[in-house]
């Protein structure tokens, strides 16, 4: 089965260019984007998707991601699930909250995509490992 | 007519003198003056003489009860007890006020007249002096003073008085007055005048007042620096003229108040100083608080939400360059580059202005960093990012300093980045971090060849967006040598930059950790 990878962020130009980068991975996996907080919370709690990674943008109107992080790691059915902070900030102390939150790995939002592209891959070599089939 | 020989501390008098007064009264008719606290009824004891030679008359009732058998042995009288009828040498005994100062030598306690005359007293003063300096408040000190006026000298109460800035009233704030004499009481008109005369002209005064027995009274200005707004009042129930040594003493004693008071006022206006200070510190403090939150919230906002809106110029653009390339003609894809080339120069604003606060507000972890060492990595960098250049880096060995070690090597980055920037068009390049002395001691310097500046412009250069060469000449932000400038501060050093146009540039800096 396709392994899905769930992008929660609120800014569609950014959701637009993570899809864009991802599919240029050349792996095989399904999207699914929630584009709130609130939204992505509700599709993971209603078990109408079970991903296999979650790319959590951390600044967001309404809910922001480490209460979206925080709110994943007190659910016992999803206390596990695999959730990477995205962000535009290279604060250290975003990255620290983020962590300290219970991120699995934080991931920058490079302006050039060659790099961005590079951490992706990292990511989904780390997160999704074997369950991703190789073209 | 029989003599007096009197022999005193210093040298000696012969006085003639008709019989039926006593010796005291002798003395005090040539100016010398015996202590006495009891106006001659022998009862004090204190105007102690030592008969040398001649006949005296035997010991009155009085001196049999004052002195002991030992000091009739030693031939120790009292002079207001003994009256002579022939010829008499006596010594001079402590406490004694002969050969008088003048009173116009005011303060000029005559230490010999204490060292010869009065061990006891001389003991006092020390004590006095010593004590008085720590005394805490205005209390304190007339309490003292009062105290060891009544105690040492034939003076009976004293009180301070003081004359208001502002209103000119005359009012006594402290009194060691018998309990009976109503304190107001003895500020009649006459002596409110007399207060006045002291204040204006200085000069101490003395007077009979009646608080209600009469009291010969002197009054001594107490200076406090240059003014003088209050008075001392000395009261002695015995209305005799005072001797001239004893005014000096008192004079001396109120100069003490004077100066104590002026101590504590100072003191005073120190605190307040200090708490004004405290309160200012305090203010400036919470104002920098809130410029730092600021500089936080702008720092976010450079780092987070700048970068989102730079991020889909430039990611766009990238997909449109890499996916549609083939459907834009030579124009459109000139625009292109020109939209990725503002992209990325964007960036590289975003990222020195993020650099300079950085700078500004993170914590200095003070720790010895090998700067070598740095220099060294930097230049590694450098060349491996330009290997194709011709660049000879001169890094002196063995340089190391307290500071922050990641502030530094942004400082550094920055410093030799310029150099390797403005040494483009130079084939050989020479780049050099050291060490050499200047005008502020030693100072670490980066050196170049490259393209130099313009002495007269070299303060500008650390001054944000400045720049001193175009875009197309050399790329660059203008925020650099702020950040470093910025960097060099946060550690108490010191940063300037020597150029000539052509010949290159040489920043130098210190760090004062």
């Amino acid at each position: 089965m396709q392994p899905t990878i769930l992008i929660i962020d609120d800014n569609e130009d950014d959701v637009l260019l993570t899809k864009l980068v991802l599919s240029k991975t050349g792996r095989d996996f399904r999207t699914e984007v929630a584009l709130s907080g609130e939204a992505g919370l509700a599709l993971i709690r209603g078990g109408k998707t079970s991903p296999k990674l979650i790319l959590l943008d951390l600044k967001m109107p309404g809910m922001d991601g480490i209460e979206i992080l925080r709110k994943i790691r007190d659910d016992e059915r999803l206390s596990s699930m695999p959730v990477v902070m995205v962000t535009h900030s290279d604060l250290q102390s975003d990255e620290q909250a983020a962590i300290k939150a219970g991120a699995a790995s934080f991931l920058h939002k490079e302006t050039d995509l060659d790099q961005f592209k590079r951490d992706v891959e990292r990511i989904l070599d780390r997160w999704l490992g074997t369950h991703v089939l190789h073209q | 007519m029989p003599k007096l020989t009197v022999i005193g501390s210093e040298n000696t008098r012969v006085l003639p003198f008709s019989p039926g007064s006593s010796i005291r009264e002798i003395l005090a008719a040539a100016g010398i003056h015996v202590r006495t606290g009891c106006r001659g009824n022998g009862a004090c004891g204190f105007c102690l003489v030592q008969v040398e030679e001649g006949h005296v008359n035997d010991p009155t009732e009085n001196e049999r009860l004052t002195l002991s058998p030992e000091q009739f042995d030693q031939g120790l009288r009292l002079a207001c007890q003994v009256m002579p009828v022939k010829d008499l040498r006596i010594r001079l005994r402590y406490p004694v006020w002969g050969e008088p100062a003048s009173v116009e030598s005011q303060g000029g306690w005559n230490m010999s007249g204490v060292r010869y005359g009065n061990p006891l007293l001389f003991e006092a003063f020390v004590k006095l002096a010593q004590y008085i300096v720590r005394l805490k408040t205005q209390q304190d000190v007339w309490d003292n003073l009062g105290k060891f006026i009544t105690t040492h000298f034939p003076a009976d109460w004293t009180a301070f008085v003081r004359r208001d800035v502002l209103s000119s009233a005359i009012s006594i704030h402290h009194s060691m007055l018998p309990d009976a004499i109503a304190v107001e009481r003895i500020l009649t008109e006459e002596v409110r005048a007399l207060i006045s005369d002291v204040l204006e002209s200085g000069f101490l005064a003395s007077r009979v007042i009646f608080a209600p027995e009469p009291s010969m009274t002197i009054f001594l200005p107490v200076a406090e620096g240059s003014r003088t707004e209050q008075v001392m009042l000395i009261g002695h129930k015995a209305v005799d003229p005072l001797p001239n040594a004893l005014l000096n003493i008192y004079l001396t004693v109120a100069g003490l108040a004077g100066a104590t008071s002026e101590r504590l006022l100072n003191e005073l206006e120190l605190n307040k100083d200090r708490a004004h200070l405290e309160e200012l510190v305090k203010e400036r403090t919470a104002e920098l608080t809130t410029v730092n939150t600021e500089l936080e919230a702008f720092s976010y906002a450079v780092s987070h939400d700048l970068r989102a809106p730079l991020r889909s110029i430039a990611g766009f653009s990238q997909a449109l360059r890499d996916e549609y390339a083939e459907k834009l003609d030579a124009t459109g894809k000139d625009y292109l580059r020109r939209i990725m080339a503002g992209g990325r120069r964007m960036e590289e604003l975003i990222n020195a202005l993020l650099e300079l606060s950085r700078a500004s507000r993170s914590d200095i972890k003070s720790v010895r960093v090998d700067l070598s060492a740095l220099a060294r990595n930097i230049a590694d960098e450098l060349r491996i990012a330009e290997p194709e250049r011709n660049v000879e880096l001169v890094i002196a060995g063995g340089l190391s300093a307290i500071c922050d070690e990641r502030l530094m090597i942004i400082a550094l980055e920055n410093l030799l980045g310029n150099a390797w920037k403005f040494t483009g068009k130079r084939s050989p390049a020479i780049i050099e971090f050291g060490l050499s002395d200047s005008e502020c001691g030693p100072a670490f310097f980066v050196k170049d060849n490259g393209a130099g500046f313009d002495n007269k412009h070299a303060g500008k250069l650390f001054t944000t967006f400045h720049r001193l060469h175009t875009q197309e000449e050399f790329s660059g932000t203008g925020v650099g040598l702020v950040t470093v400038k910025r960097i060099i501060h946060r550690h108490g050093g010191a940063v300037w930059a020597e150029g000539e146009v052509g010949k290159g540039a040489t920043v130098y800096f210190t760090l004062g950790v």
